[in-house]
């Protein structure tokens, strides 16, 4: 009984990121990001203040590891044709000079931050490849 | 002639060793560097899903970039897909040894071994030592592209190997359970 009671309200909270959080934000890449800047650099838990107040602490940790890994796979799973697309969005949303951010990307390699702890490795890999593939072709395209 | 195309064959082979060994030893400073450790009933279950062998080893990505008319880029497609495609041979052998050598010592202290299963599971254990060394040869000279069906193989005797050993443990505990 209690299992089934803990897992519903996982579920709703995982509904309500999806609807009141993750649906403003324009593209899948981006929604990678934001979950994975919702993880604590140093213990590696994820936390986010609205949806703890609406649910446990907990109950929002497992909800935001939950949708991290789902739309991480999703994301990993993209063609390279589809990658490139999905970052050019999230170029486009950033706001930033496009040149610094390619600069600053392919140097510092924040995306690293983007994957869970628990991933496949051989997946991991992969997705940081792509990532990197995408990045170049993004710079050859403005060149 | 024949003896040029010996020493050929012996130099091919030769590399692929070296470059298998100095790959190996990589892969294991860099799990203990990472942290790289997964809870053992999950990694003897799960491998990396098929869906993404396939898009490692698919030609979709290659021909994208073909098109975009850059040498360099292709060059630059060519070494990140072939270092992933090594990387899954690499993290596949290993899991598969692990197994192995677990389910060899459980079966040591087994007292009820049918010897026509243990048969299978050791042949099936070569035959995919076997082919994940003709993989990462093929993958070294070639790339990865084009290899799609005989990863798919790989990928498959390696779940049956994971299947067989999770059937063994399950098999193990049911004992424990009746023996107590």
């Amino acid at each position: 009984m209690g299992a089934s009671v803990r897992l519903v309200s996982v579920q709703d909270a995982y509904d309500d990121l999806l609807q009141r959080t993750l649906s403003r934000i324009p593209c899948e890449f981006g929604r990678l990001i934001y979950l994975a800047s919702t993880r604590d650099y140093n213990s590696g838990t994820y936390h986010h203040e609205g949806l703890a107040a609406r649910f446990q602490a907990d109950t929002a940790r497992k909800a935001l590891e939950i949708a991290h890994r789902q739309i991480f796979y999703a994301v990993s799973a993209y063609s390279l044709e589809e990658l490139v697309s999905e970052l050019e969005k999230y170029l486009q949303t950033s706001r930033e000079n496009p040149d610094e951010f390619l600069r600053a990307w392919q140097k510092l390699e924040p995306y690293r931050v983007a994957i869970p702890l628990e991933a496949n490795p051989t997946i991991a890999r992969l997705f940081l490849s792509n990532i990197r593939l995408a990045l170049a072709i993004l710079r050859f395209r403005r060149e | 002639m024949g003896i040029s195309i010996a020493t050929l064959a012996a130099v091919l082979l030769f590399t692929a060793i070296i470059v298998w060994v100095k790959s190996t030893l990589a892969d294991h400073q860099q799990h203990f560097a990472s942290g790289e450790s997964l809870n053992r009933e999950d990694e003897i279950a799960s491998g990396c899903p098929a869906e993404f062998v396939t898009q490692i080893f698919a030609r979709n990505d290659l021909e994208y970039v073909s098109g975009l008319g850059s040498a360099q880029l292709k060059k630059f497609f060519a070494q990140e897909r072939k270092a992933v495609a090594l990387y899954w041979v690499q993290q596949m052998s290993a899991q598969i040894r692990r197994i192995m050598r677990e389910h060899l010592q459980a079966s040591r202290r087994s007292r009820d071994l049918e010897l026509a299963t243990e048969a299978g599971i050791l042949l099936r254990y070569a035959g995919l030592k076997c082919l994940c060394g003709v993989l990462f040869f093929t993958i070294t000279l070639a790339g990865p592209q084009g290899l799609q069906g005989l990863a798919a193989r790989a990928d498959a005797w390696a779940q049956r190997i994971r299947e067989a050993q999770l059937g063994f443990q399950a098999a193990k505990e049911t004992g424990k359970i009746h023996g107590a």
